[in-house]
């Protein structure tokens, strides 16, 4: 008797440990973190989008369509967690940002497979993937979990186990709920609203781009704003596609780039410079090489796939050498500084967090 | 002739408030660019005759660009088959009249977004994809305008919404007038001659805008369109048949009413869907058929009738086809396609002619005769000014500025690449003028820090905004 109440005392002391180094200190922040967004008056977080009190003129801009977009900042800050944490994957070594790394605005070049799109102003994504086959956060965040080649959960029922396990975890999670419902066990959709929110968090509109485009014309260098007109031009078409201010019209289109002959989405511009390689094999290195694709023709060239399917706007272009380093300037111009990334030191669940590629 | 080259735009300014508009005189010599530069929204620019060797960029709302045309000389903006384009304009109410465009690689004229735009009294001549092109815009005026030796449409309306054609003349273009996946277009009392197609009324997969509607074709004389195809190889309009008059492509609610419509070799009005047209794009989103097109009275003459030169630019036309696309395959009609004053393609519903007989008819089966009390009159699309768009809402400038602006360089406590907002509002407590001096010409405070850059361009309005905004910040 005296010795099981030692063995229960021990375990509790345990498990009381093991809570306090996995950090009973996790508090979920109630500020909207620095990723283009600002907080309302109720307390939610908003995307930054400046053009709405631009009079009348668009300056260099087409619509950015109307879609509220809302946030709880507790609950982005508990997808962020989740999003660096190995507990997701089925042997606890994968985290999101295994493949989505900060460091590359959360795109990531995987060998054999498409890439991690980057995760920028997703929020305004109609469908996900490249190749478009989700058209929810759920759908879209249940893929990975259960892909072999990716987090290998056999079901979201065990990694959802794992969550529900976690003491940190449980915590958390009530600790966004409404009272009634602090004992329910963590709920799948539970679990897709926090990583939704945190993947949704991330926006930009904040790039030297947008500074030019509402006046500041010290924003852009004289070859990016050269590269800004050949970018809108005929001559190149590259805005019929990849539209301002989004950078990209969600279209699903074939360019005929090297690894697949298929459409994929077309992808968002905004910090295109970091997410290289690009395509969705990362068949290029460099803008430099990207920008010649197109110029040569994009499939139509020899340098890619060639295929009847290849998009009509998809033509040789006949840029010179100065156009072509014009336009890689000009994408350089979308890449927000802004953004202050907080990939956290540890996470609830104890384990290491992953912090990217 | 001696220019100075150092000469500085005359400005005429109006100055009875500080907001009223202003005008600018550009002359022969000077740039147009460097008054668009400096003019304020609203204002207006004067361009005297003179050839201008620019591509221009007009981001600003309610800019009006204005030709002067002296005893026969108009203001000529040439690329000189160098430059990209002749003008790009994002800013809404934009007007540009009286200007020769010509010789740009590219478009002549194109608005991107922009809403109440007027476009009128352009020559437009020798582009190498669009003449006139306003895209994306709500409320557009094309009128009184000339196009010719465009490689592609003359006049195209790409995505719009209420859009006015009228009074225009197109001619010895590969198509004369384009509307693509537009609703509520308005083609009336246009001359359109000699294109290889004339009216092209087209709904085109893998686009944002997934239709066309509600346009009506009026009024037009649409003759002789047959001319040799010269389009960019594997652009779409390079597949466009000579000799067609109108080509109505899977748009819907097409009225036809009043035109002459007369020595078209191929066909006055084509029907078609998608499955006619080789290689044409499957997209889930479009629906590829025409529905509801009516053709009331018109008056047709001598279409669908090859002379010896059409014959053979039509075998030039087929040859290029089969270089460029190969040998067509799932096109539902055929490689020669056979002629008349109306053709149609088997598909499509509700789709009339009000007074067959008499007509030469192909493959128009399914259309039925239209009712008595069909019409197109009861439209009308020119909104631009009852349909102004709505002022600027500012509960929120100050917040907004703040997040886009500021928010990079200044944190509330801490130190980021700025002083922290608290030392800000201890510094200017009860003076947001104070910020809004020092917010338009910075000077250096604190060594250690980089100097602030100046946010003079925000304007006044802004700036007070955002300084209300920091000083009540928490």
């Amino acid at each position: 008797m005296r010795l099981r109440l030692f063995k229960l005392t021990v375990w509790f002391l345990a498990l009381e440990g093991s809570r306090l180094s996995a950090g009973t200190s996790f508090q979920l922040s109630n500020k909207c973190p620095a990723t283009g967004l600002y907080q309302d008056e109720l307390g939610f977080c908003r995307p930054v989008v400046p053009y709405s009190e631009v009079n009348g003129a668009y300056h260099g801009l087409w619509k950015l369509e109307g879609r509220e977009i809302k946030l709880q900042p507790q609950k982005i800050d508990l997808g962020r967690l989740l999003f660096f944490d190995p507990i997701l994957s089925h042997d606890q070594k994968m985290a999101c940002s295994s493949c989505h790394d900060p460091s590359k605005a959360f795109s990531g070049v995987r060998e054999n497979l498409r890439s991690a799109p980057g995760l920028v102003n997703l929020a305004y994504n109609p469908k996900f993937f490249w190749d478009g086959r989700a058209d929810s956060a759920s759908e879209q965040i249940k893929s990975p979990m259960i892909s072999p080649l990716e987090m290998g959960n056999d079901s979201l029922e065990s990694a959802l186990y794992r969550i529900n396990t976690s003491a940190e975890y449980q915590r958390l999670f009530a600790s966004v709920r409404t009272p009634k419902d602090k004992l329910k066990p963590i709920s799948w959709m539970e679990l897709v609203d926090a990583l939704d929110s945190f993947q949704k968090s991330l926006i930009s509109f904040t790039a030297p781009y947008d500074r030019y485009v509402l006046g500041d014309h010290e924003a852009m260098s004289a070859d990016q704003v050269r590269g800004m007109t050949l970018f809108r031009s005929f001559a190149t078409r590259c805005a019929e596609c990849h539209t301002p201010p989004l950078f990209t019209n969600h279209q699903i289109l074939t360019v005929g780039a090297p690894g697949e002959s298929r459409a994929f989405k077309v992808p968002t511009l905004r910090q295109i410079a970091k997410t290289a390689p690009y395509m969705h094999r990362g068949a290029f290195a460099s803008l430099a090489e990207v920008v010649s694709f197109y110029n040569a023709g994009g499939g139509r060239s020899g340098l890619g796939i060639s295929g009847r399917d290849t998009h009509w706007h998809v033509r040789p272009i006949g840029l010179s050498r100065e156009e072509e380093s014009d336009l890689v300037a000009f994408l350089h111009a979308l890449t927000d500084d802004s953004w202050r990334i907080e990939v956290p030191e540890k996470v609830p669940s104890g384990q290491l967090p992953v912090k990217g590629l | 002739m001696a220019i100075n080259k150092f000469s500085i735009i005359v400005a005429t300014f109006v100055f009875a408030e500080a907001v009223e508009a202003a005008e600018w005189r550009v002359a022969s010599g000077e740039k147009i660019q460097d008054a668009i530069t400096k003019s304020s929204p609203g204002d207006t620019i004067f361009i005297e005759p003179g050839i201008y060797h620019e591509n221009l960029v007009v981001d600003k709302a309610n800019l009006k660009l204005s030709g002067v045309v002296k005893t026969g000389q108009w203001p000529i903006l040439d690329g000189k088959g160098t430059l990209n384009d002749g003008i790009i304009a994002s800013g809404s109410g934009f007007t540009v009249e009286w200007l020769h465009i010509r010789n740009y690689k590219a478009n002549g004229v194109t608005t991107q977004a922009a809403d109440n735009v007027i476009m009128r009294h352009l020559i437009v001549e020798k582009t190498g994809i669009y003449g006139i092109y306003p895209t994306l815009g709500r409320n557009v005026v094309v009128e009184d305008n000339v196009t010719f030796g465009i490689a592609d449409a003359g006049i195209y309306i790409g995505m719009c919404q209420h859009t006015d054609v009228r009074r225009n003349e197109a001619y010895d273009n590969v198509a004369g007038i384009e509307a693509e996946n537009s609703h509520d277009v308005l083609i009336e009392n246009n001359y359109v001659y000699r294109n290889t197609s004339g009216i092209l009324a087209f709904t085109l997969p893998e686009l944002p805008k997934k239709s066309s509607g509600n346009i009506i074709i009026r009024n037009n004389l649409i003759a002789n369109n047959n001319i040799m195809n010269f389009g960019a190889k594997g652009s779409i309009v390079a597949s466009v048949p000579p000799g067609s008059g109108v080509i109505v492509l899977a748009a819907d609610d097409v009225v036809f009413e009043n035109n002459t419509i007369r020595d078209n070799s191929l066909a006055g009005i084509i029907v078609a869907h998608h499955g006619a047209i080789p290689h044409m794009a499957k997209d889930p989103e479009v629906e590829p058929n025409p529905d509801r097109v009516k053709i009331l009275n018109n008056l047709f003459v001598n279409n669908g009738r090859k002379s010896f030169s059409d014959l053979v630019i039509w075998g030039r036309y087929l040859v290029k086809q089969v270089i460029s696309t190969g040998i067509p395959e799932g096109a539902d009609e055929g490689v020669v396609p056979r002629g008349g004053d109306v053709v149609g393609t088997k598909a499509g519903t509700g789709l009339c002619i009000k007074n067959p007989d008499g007509l030469k008819l192909r493959d128009t089966e399914h259309f039925s005769k239209c009712d008595d009390g069909d019409a197109s009159g009861s439209m009308s699309t020119m909104l631009v000014a009852q349909d102004k768009l709505p002022e600027v809402k500012s509960d929120n400038l100050g917040e907004q500025t703040y997040a886009a602006i500021c928010a990079g360089c200044h944190a509330m406590n801490y130190q980021l690449i700025g002083p922290p907002v608290k030392e800000i509002q201890a510094k200017y407590k009860g003076n947001p003028e104070g910020i809004v001096n020092f917010a338009r010409a910075p000077v250096k405070v604190r060594s250690g820090f980089p100097q602030m850059p100046p946010q003079a361009y925000l304007g006044d309005e802004k700036l007070r905004a955002v300084a209300a905004h920091i000083l009540l910040k928490k």
